[in-house]
């Protein structure tokens, strides 16, 4: 039995084993049950998605950050990449602590907050006294912290699972809110000063904006109101996508400016965890694919005697690597800024999500639309889109009535529509 | 899996069942309690009751529909 259970993803197995276990001790195995199992087995890994560890998230950004402290430090502080790295490990941090009460490990979690505590500490004694660095190491110590307060709450609350992670929410965006406030003021001389004094402030000036972006883009998607989903896959976009899509044109960069000694290697190793993490999304494999192929691009670039053999001489290459690695990150959380703030955007801003998982995104827009249709197996819908205005529009194909597409806007009743 | 067997009359694995919860509550159609000796309640969410009830009345509609063409053809 033990051994059939094995075929089953690990993540699979952490959530399932055991009371599986349960229930199979109760009852001889037939060949039936066995042959099940096995089916079982294969479906679960076909559809990954179907258990999402919340460690995922953490994993995802963590890798993310990895690879943006990995090539920032080629252009800018290596402070600044490590304040970078502990705003982006900080973040996911407040998403985990939400995680625990939407049916988390409480366990778990403590061992998280254990463990981004001595980061904290860690990347506050490497990062010196640089004012921003302070502010992010700071940032993370206290998201890390407060991590213990859901795992305490979770074993005394009696609130059903949906309010508790709203009612959690609400206390930490506000303290989120509070925190980063006093953490701004105390912080706005000194980083100022910063700022001025040293070199490569474009890139500076620009990680600033990112770490706004991915702040703001995860408030956005942990506050909208499937904030479950929101945290299922917050994995994918503002932790990957922005942050390590951005570190690695980064590293790119970093590479053109002939100092690529220390980026390959840690963006190659986070860039890697976050193509093996088994993240539930295959489209995010692609971009854990592609971040992987800049990385090795970036890498093999690097061992190129790029002082000897110059392709662009007369230029600057650090500050061109700057403006470059710059400009990448400023597109990377614009477009996450200029996609979550759009009017017509897909499954409440989370504008990849229907390509993502498109039952999730079939879920939120049946909520949003007060509908839920009983689909025939089978039956596949193929768009869906939801305003922000509470409009939304689902399109599928059925088998006996052909393509058919339900639209609404506002708050009008949802009806037929043309394909 | 026996209850599931003496309502429906066919057999389910656990293979079967837990692709069924699995599913049930990632669609947060069913939410998991904690443990009872090795075993693992669940109930049904919010959502899950009005998806169970919209799908009901859908087979109640197939179901008289179907009884009201088969008793005009008799």
């Amino acid at each position: 039995m033990s051994r059939l259970l094995r075929l089953y993803p690990a993540r699979w197995r952490a959530r399932y084993e055991a009371e599986l276990q349960g229930i199979l001790a109760d009852r001889p195995l037939s060949l039936r049950d066995r042959a099940d199992l096995v089916r079982g087995a294969i479906d679960a890994h076909l559809h990954p998605d179907l258990v999402v560890d919340p460690s995922a998230v953490l994993v995802g950004a963590g890798s993310g950050a990895l690879a943006t402290t990995g090539s920032l430090p080629s252009i800018t502080a290596f402070a600044t990449a490590l304040a970078v790295a502990a705003f982006s490990l900080g973040g996911v941090l407040v998403l985990q602590a939400g995680g625990v009460l939407w049916g988390g490990r409480p366990l778990q979690h403590a061992l998280l907050a254990i463990g981004g505590i001595a980061l904290g500490l860690l990347l506050r004694r490497a990062g010196g006294t640089d004012p921003f660095a302070r502010i992010g190491t700071t940032i993370l110590l206290l998201s890390a912290a407060a991590l213990f307060v859901p795992v305490l709450w979770e074993a005394r609350l009696s609130l059903p699972a949906t309010r508790r992670g709203w009612a959690f929410i609400a206390a930490l965006t506000g303290a989120t809110l509070v925190l980063g406030a006093v953490a701004t003021i105390g912080g706005r001389g000194r980083l100022r000063r910063s700022i001025a004094q040293r070199p490569w402030r474009i890139a500076r000036a620009v990680e600033v904006i990112l770490v706004g972006g991915v702040v703001v883009w995860l408030l956005v998607r942990s506050g909208a109101p499937n904030g479950m989903d929101a945290l299922r896959f917050a994995d994918s976009l503002p932790a990957v996508t922005t942050v390590g899509v951005g570190g690695a044109i980064a590293g790119l960069g970093a590479t053109l400016s002939g100092r690529p000694d220390r980026i390959s290697g840690i963006a190659l190793i986070g860039l890697a965890i976050a193509l093996v993490a088994g993240h539930e999304a295959g489209s995010i494999r692609i971009v854990a694919a592609a971040m992987l192929g800049l990385a090795l691009v970036s890498g093999w670039l690097g061992r190129r005697p790029w002082r000897r053999t110059d392709l662009a001489p007369g230029i600057d290459r650090r500050r061109m690597a700057a403006i470059l690695a710059g400009g990448a990150l400023l597109v990377s959380a614009g477009a996450g800024l200029v996609i979550a703030t759009s009017g017509w955007v897909q499954h409440d801003g989370y504008p990849l999500l229907c390509e993502v998982e498109r039952d999730a995104c079939v879920m939120a827009a049946e909520r949003h639309a007060g509908m839920v249709r009983a689909r025939p197996d089978g039956t596949v819908v193929d768009m869906v889109r939801v305003a922000r205005d509470g409009g939304v529009e689902i399109c599928w194909t059925d088998e006996v009535i052909g393509r058919q597409c339900w639209r609404r806007s506002g708050t009008e009743a949802l009806r037929p529509g043309r394909p | 899996m026996a209850d599931v067997e003496a309502v429906s009359g066919e057999p389910l694995g656990p293979g079967t069942l837990y692709a069924v919860l699995a599913r049930l509550e990632r669609r947060g159609l069913i939410e998991p309690l904690g443990m009872e000796d090795r075993r693992r309640p669940y109930r049904l969410t919010g959502e899950g009751v009005t998806a169970l009830r919209q799908h009901l009345d859908g087979l109640e509609r197939i179901v008289a529909t179907a009884r009201r063409r088969l008793g005009a053809h008799p």
